[in-house]
């Protein structure tokens, strides 16, 4: 499975970014490199829960605004700014489907939904590709994002653990057990 | 609740493209025009800080519950709060005279002499909390006297419940159920209370109206009560302008004798 590299970082690279931090905490004009470095990743994170693309622009820049003004709250405790960052992404991707009525998406692509069949141990067809779409739309919110994020969008169990607030195990365990709902309501 | 959609193959986005999309100034010109909570704005410690600490120093000066305690005031709750927090420096049937502070006596005042002081045994002193003694005038004081424990002194505008002058320990059966009762000060009536006693089987509690022990609970307590703790609890009381209040509860070791 492939690695983020912008997640998995060096101690010297999260240091690099602490001191980024502790500038932006004094300046806001110095956030400008953690949003570069952040902001496509921000960006694909929300455009892969919404279909409207502007809005997923708008909400990524609401992320940044938030995570500016609330910079001073900011604790590093061992883990990467960004899991602070999807926290925040994820509260204003909820607050985006209540007020600004986005329509919550889950975006696959047909790779995923194949790879996913051959672990089930049944034929690659459109049919079952169908049926699999069908189930997953049937599948618990929660159940449906440790998928999203461990399948469709290829995260770690560690940044999963670190963007869901579990430990990597539990985050494993997790998504273990949503494959298997997964795939009971696939063999239905 | 509304439905996830799934979209199969959607158009990939290239870093470029997202890239592009990037307007950092933007997002720092909105965070600039956030607005600043009040309190956070420096304006706030201008006027409206100064009339706020004016509002608090007027509300604070203008307080009842800063004025002086007057000894002849009405009694109140709070008064009792204050005196239920008050420091018992003797105990009962201990022999002391009555303290009196007379820090602002004047010749027009009647001053406890100290050829009046009493040097009598089982006198029972209470000193109330220090700042509330400063501020307490001399006392007018009535004295009760009873044939084997001589004469004990209680102020007219006492503030503690007491039967005949015992306010707690040991009372002698015939005081306990005098027919004088539960008594504080003239101006003050005591409703009803609850009296908590053994009954030989468990402990029970009898509500009483009025201030007076009923001679019903004259075989309990000499048959089992003798030595052991009486609580009189709930005390209700009215004062000269209706005014129901509950007064500190009190406890005695009933013994045998007048």
């Amino acid at each position: 499975m492939a690695v983020n590299p912008v997640y998995h970082q060096t101690s010297d690279i999260l240091q690099e970014e602490l001191s980024w931090i502790s500038s932006a905490k004094k300046d806001p004009e110095r956030f400008g490199p953690l949003y570069k470095k952040y902001h496509e990743q921000i960006f694909r994170y929300v455009y892969q829960r919404m279909d409207d693309q502007d809005l997923a622009f708008d909400v990524t820049s609401q992320v940044f605004i938030k995570a500016m003004s609330n910079l001073h709250k900011f604790e590093y405790r061992g883990v990467p700014f960004s899991s602070w960052l999807y926290r925040i992404a994820k509260s204003e991707l909820y607050q985006a489907y209540r007020d600004r009525k986005a329509r919550k998406t889950t975006n696959v692509e047909s790779m995923h939904l194949f790879e996913m069949i051959e672990e089930f141990e049944e034929d690659d067809s459109s049919e079952n590709k169908a049926r699999l779409v069908k189930c997953l739309k049937e599948l618990k919110d929660g159940d449906l994002e440790i998928i999203e994020m461990r399948y469709f969008e290829r995260r770690s169990y560690r940044e999963i653990g670190m963007i869901l607030e579990l430990t990597e195990n539990n985050a494993k365990v997790k998504a273990f057990r949503a494959l298997e709902r997964l795939k009971i309501l696939f063999m239905k | 609740m509304k439905k996830t959609q799934t979209i199969v193959d959607r158009e990939h986005l290239s870093s470029g493209y997202i890239e592009s999309k990037q307007n950092f100034s933007t997002v720092l010109s909105r965070v600039k025009q956030l607005p600043t909570a009040t309190w956070k704005n420096p304006w706030f410690y201008g006027p409206i800080g100064i009339a706020v600490f004016t509002v608090t120093i007027s509300i604070v000066s203008l307080n009842p519950s800063n004025a002086s305690v007057s000894a002849s005031d009405p009694i109140n709750q709070k008064e009792f709060l204050q005196l239920l927090s008050a420091k018992v420096v003797a105990p009962a049937n201990v022999v002391q005279p009555v303290e009196v502070k007379n820090e602002n006596s004047s010749a027009s005042e009647k001053p406890v002499s100290a050829e009046k002081k009493p040097t009598i045994q089982h006198n029972l002193v209470v000193s109330i909390q220090e700042d509330l003694q400063e501020k307490q005038e001399v006392e007018e004081v009535i004295e009760i006297e009873s044939q084997d424990f001589g004469i004990r002194k209680v102020a007219v505008n006492n503030r503690y419940p007491h039967i005949n002058g015992f306010f707690t320990g040991e009372i002698p059966l015939d005081q306990l159920f005098s027919e004088k009762g539960i008594q504080l000060n003239p101006k003050i009536r005591i409703a009803s209370f609850d009296f908590n006693f053994f009954n030989g089987k468990s402990n029970a509690v009898k509500a009483i109206n009025g201030n007076v022990i009923p001679e019903e609970l004259h075989f309990f307590i000499e048959s089992h009560n003798l030595g052991k703790m009486i609580f009189i609890t709930n005390i209700k009381a009215i004062n000269e302008y209706n005014k129901e209040f509950t007064l500190p509860s009190i406890n005695y070791k009933p013994i045998k004798g007048n």
